[in-house]
């Protein structure tokens, strides 16, 4: 369609600052970086360096998904029962039930969907701000989660599952191609399809995308339903990394997930952000707890750091923005 | 709007928050289904485990209706009782080290409020760092486990009575008529209410709305901090993950009291009423022989369905404005 081409029509000196949101995130990734080759030997070597990467992968994964959610307006809390629903159906269906890994993991993905559509359903058909309906619908999985593991811990995966997060090609991680691969689908989603540019549409002006024609109620389902399934492929991947699956092992998902899109420059109010800012806040948050276990503090500060650095990250970017619209008079 | 202004009975049914009748159905079940339910000590213990949840839903309540939010509740709470287990074994005095253990979540309100003020930086996007950074401090100070407080007065909080009444009763008593205070019969409250329904306006009538704001988040710190001191007392430690997701329960409670999400009306009865429901909910199925995780499960349950139905009717469906 000649619609997907259509740059958004952005004021050039607030394009500007979007730039600078970007590249200073850049920045301050390279500079931590330098810093921290100076400050410990360790840190600048292969095995350190894809050690973050490493970790920073599912973070990313399910960041993604709520990238999307929160372009649209909305934000996923829910992401943590999410993780933990479909990721403890699907252990059960693999190691109870002896479900080829391929169709259990298809399986939790397709559930994941489903619970992204309700979700959704809620948000746009009932008409619940986002926050209370995901807040909601994590107790309700929870509940769900807590019902059907009944407190178990499940282990015993086969070695071709373990493989998608544990294993390595050519000494690279696994797990690093994986998030390459999402990286490359959302970014294509995002900015290259209709439904994309209708994201971030919705993001930024609701009622004029109403009054435009775009059709609200399906494209934020579908955001939500991608976050679902996000959070569900970052369950899966985290499984099968640690080689376990309890009830509550998707705590805390969503927290990161938030922190890395916060962090990453998408705005809290929709329509502004990019897939590559979250590639970048889920590095920020990972080369903090990184340089943090290298330089010997310990890993309880590390809520200090995130907390402050997504503070930092967005007062930054609403002073740019005012900056931007002053000099636009 | 009412037909009959001089029926005083269906007047006096209206004005009963919604929430009521289903803490009194509740109540009425456990009674008759659960043994043990019903007694003087279950009712003790009743007030002990939901003073907590009640007093920092009175401060949810106070920053939801002013527009705002506060994510940190949960993780002051744990902070402190570290502040309080850290100062205590360092040699300070009880009542003190209390006052610093609320103080410091006042100031960890100021802050919030005055990044959300001056920054222009949504509620939920401040107080979410902010959960971090308390849980944070709170789990640095403690070295990650927990606190042990040395002594028994400061305990007396938790398990004491005063005038035949456990002491977190006029604890949370004395918290809810000082929201109630403030919210009726201070301007403060006035306003709160104004800059809730529209900031915008209530800055062009010449309300502070900055200031407001940051006194907002002020009073539901302090709440937190007042919370804390009553659930470290409870358990005799203070722990940095204790208060764990107590928030999203202040905010159930709040919501399923009557207060729409967004802001600019608010019922304080409502969110005392609602901590009350989940809290009651929680004891009669423990009772009721459940486990903990069936419990949990069950009270995520209700307040799922509990939550939609409350924005439902209280958007102004079923009941009008």
């Amino acid at each position: 369609m000649e619609n997907s081409h259509v740059k958004p029509s952005v004021r050039p000196k607030l394009a500007l600052a979007r730039f600078i949101s970007v590249i200073s995130r850049l920045a301050v990734l390279l500079i931590m970086m330098v810093v921290m080759s100076f400050l410990s030997h360790s840190f600048f070597t292969t095995n350190n360096l894809l050690n973050i990467l490493r970790q920073a992968a599912p973070i990313f994964i399910i960041g993604a998904g709520q990238t999307v959610v929160i372009l649209a307006r909305g934000i996923d809390l829910s992401m943590d029962s999410v993780a933990s629903l479909t990721g403890v159906i699907m252990a059960t269906l693999m190691v109870d039930n002896k479900v080829p890994f391929y169709w259990s993991m298809l399986l939790s993905l397709g559930l994941g969907a489903l619970l992204g559509l309700i979700n959704g359903i809620i948000v746009t058909k009932i008409k619940l701000p986002p926050f209370v309906a995901t807040f909601g619908t994590y107790l309700l999985f929870k509940g769900l989660t807590v019902l059907w593991i009944d407190g178990r811990v499940i282990s015993g995966f086969s070695k071709d599952f373990t493989f998608l997060g544990a294993g390595r090609v050519f000494g690279i991680p696994f797990i690093i191609f994986i998030a390459l691969l999402v990286y490359l689908i959302v970014r294509l989603l995002l900015r290259y399809t209709t439904f994309g540019r209708k994201i971030y549409a919705i993001g930024a002006n609701p009622e004029a995308s109403r009054v435009s024609g775009i059709k609200i109620d399906r494209i934020v389902i579908a955001a939500f339903v991608i976050s679902a399934m996000l959070a569900t492929f970052g369950s899966q991947l985290y499984i099968s990394r640690i080689n376990s699956a309890k009830e509550d092992f998707g705590e805390g998902f969503a927290l990161d997930a938030i922190a890395a899109t916060l962090i990453g420059g998408t705005s809290f109010d929709g329509g502004v952000g990019t897939i590559e800012g979250t590639v970048i806040g889920a590095l920020i948050i990972l080369l903090l707890r990184n340089a943090m276990n290298l330089l010997g503090v310990s890993g309880l500060w590390q809520g200090l750091a995130t907390g402050l650095v997504i503070i930092i990250a967005v007062l930054g970017d609403t002073y740019l923005k005012k900056v931007a619209k002053k000099y636009e008079g | 709007m009412r037909q009959n202004p001089s029926n005083r009975f269906l007047h006096w049914l209206e004005i009963v928050p919604s929430i009521a009748w289903i803490l009194i159905a509740l109540l009425i079940v456990f009674c008759l289904i659960t043994p043990h339910f019903a007694t003087l000590d279950n009712l003790f213990n009743l007030i002990r485990q939901g003073a907590v949840l009640t007093i920092v839903a009175t401060g949810m309540v106070v920053a939801i209706t002013s527009g705002g939010i506060d994510l940190s509740v949960g993780a002051l709470i744990g902070l402190t009782g570290t502040v309080i287990g850290f100062t205590i074994n360092r040699g300070l005095s009880w009542p003190l080290a209390m006052v610093v253990g609320v103080l410091v979540c006042s100031l960890a309100g100021l802050i919030s409020g005055l990044i959300i003020s001056k920054g222009r930086i949504f509620p939920f996007v401040v107080t979410f760092g902010m959960l971090f950074i308390a849980r944070s401090i709170g789990l640095g100070l403690s070295q990650g486990g927990s606190i042990h407080i040395a002594g028994q007065a400061f305990s007396m909080i938790g398990s004491g009575y005063f005038l035949y009444l456990p002491i977190p009763f006029w604890v949370t008593l004395v918290a809810a008529l000082i929201v109630l205070f403030f919210l009726k019969r201070t301007v403060f409250g006035r306003y709160i209410f104004s800059i809730g329904s529209d900031a915008n306006s209530a800055s062009w009538m010449g309300i502070k709305v900055d200031l407001i704001r940051v006194l907002v988040y002020v009073l539901s710190g302090t709440l937190a901090g007042v919370a804390g001191v009553v659930m470290a007392s409870r358990v005799n430690t203070g722990n940095a993950l204790i208060g764990q997701g107590t928030e999203f329960f202040a905010i159930a409670s709040v919501v399923i009291g009557g207060t729409p999400i967004t802001g600019g009306r608010g019922s304080l009865a409502g969110a005392v009423l609602g901590s009350f429901v989940i809290t009651v909910l929680q004891n009669g199925l423990t009772l009721l022989g459940l486990s903990s995780q069936l419990t949990s499960a069950i009270v995520g349950i209700a307040l799922m369905l509990g939550v939609i139905f409350a924005q439902l009717v209280y958007r102004g469906g079923l009941r009008g404005k």
